[in-house]
């Protein structure tokens, strides 16, 4: 028996005719060929019934009036189920940022005069401490020990004092 | 177009062109042209008890595939690959429900116009020995010794090289004849 083929040949490298040609088989194989049974007599006009149903249900594109209707039934549900739901959160949010800028209105602005002042109060007792309210209290010897401190301490206190005021009094 | 303006003499190129403006008359000419080959291909690889569902399988798909033919292919083989794939489906259905391909082949044909029984005997053999390849190397061998389709064309059908043809051939007649051999037929 003649050797197999090389399946990787391409047609440009092979003849058209087998190398392996079986003569005796190939006619046996053709002269008991399976019996190819008649067609039934109605199968050429079914053939053509089944390519023309293909035909009109590619051309009935549009959707029937049912169809039609169908879907906007769908469409009206789906806004009253979604809908409602989104209607109601927006009315929600409305009134509450509305009410919230009706009450940031209604707050009092400090006129500008006044808010002067309250800075220039600020700035010049942040930096002059001799003449702050609070420095002086923090200052005050009765403040700090409260009772009346022993006189080397009240002096010592005073002799700081004089040194950061300058002329001293003593 | 009528049917009367169609002869069997119009190229499959003018039925097709017909097909592709509408035409059922251009179809049916079709049809008539090429059905028996397309049967014959089928009754060898498929059961023929299905055969004329999976005919009309075929050209309806024919019919639906036209428009996206490519120019350049054969018609006959594009047609022989639509009916291969028919064929192939058929045979994927058949094989989940199963066993109904080897009661096929015990079955004796019920239409033969020569009733010899030496000849339904090795018409009953044949059908064994084709069920028992593969479906590469019964596809192969049914297109090309069958069916006489060359070669190159079965190679395009199922883009392979043509050296894969001559392979499978190869494999399939040797398997094949010793199957023969195997009960009794000396050749």
């Amino acid at each position: 028996m003649n050797q197999p083929p090389d399946p990787n040949l391409n047609s440009s490298e092979v003849n058209e005719e087998p190398l392996t040609d079986d003569p005796a088989l190939v006619n046996f194989l053709q002269r008991y060929q399976p019996a190819v049974p008649e067609p039934s007599p109605g199968l050429e006009d079914q053939i053509l019934h089944a390519v023309l149903d293909e035909v009109t249900q590619s051309t009935a594109a549009l959707p029937s009036g049912s169809q039609r209707q169908t879907s906007v039934e769908q469409d009206g549900w789906k806004v009253a189920r979604w809908g409602i739901p989104a209607a109601i959160a927006a009315t929600f949010i409305l009134f509450w940022g509305g009410s919230q800028i009706w009450r940031m209105a209604k707050q009092p602005v400090p006129l500008d005069s006044d808010l002067e002042a309250f800075v220039a109060e600020s700035w010049s007792g942040a930096f002059d401490p001799f003449n702050d309210v609070e420095a002086d209290l923090l200052t005050d010897p009765l403040e700090w020990w409260g009772q009346q401190p022993p006189p080397a301490v009240i002096a010592e206190a005073n002799t700081d004092m004089c040194k950061r005021s300058s002329p001293c009094h003593e | 177009m009528s049917a009367d303006q169609l002869s069997t003499d119009d190229s499959d190129h003018a039925l097709i062109q017909g097909c592709l403006r509408g035409s059922t008359y251009s179809f049916r000419f079709l049809y008539r042209r090429h059905q028996s080959r397309v049967r014959s291909i089928l009754v060898s690889l498929c059961d023929p008890e299905v055969l004329d569902d999976l005919v009309q399988d075929v050209f309806v798909r024919v019919w639906k595939g036209l428009p996206k033919m490519e120019g350049r292919a054969k018609f006959t083989t594009w047609l022989y690959r639509i009916t291969w794939n028919v064929a192939a489906d058929y045979r994927r259905s058949a094989a989940q429900q199963r066993s109904r391909w080897q009661s096929l082949t015990h079955q004796l044909p019920s239409q033969s116009t020569e009733p010899n029984w030496q000849h339904l005997y090795y018409q009953d053999l044949i059908k064994k020995g084709l069920s028992q390849l593969s479906f590469d190397h019964r596809s192969v061998i049914v297109l090309h010794d069958l069916q006489d389709v060359p070669q190159q064309e079965i190679a395009e059908m199922f883009e392979i090289p043509i050296g894969t043809v001559k392979s499978r051939l190869y494999h399939a007649r040797a398997a094949l004849r010793k199957f023969l051999q195997h009960e009794g037929v000396s050749l």
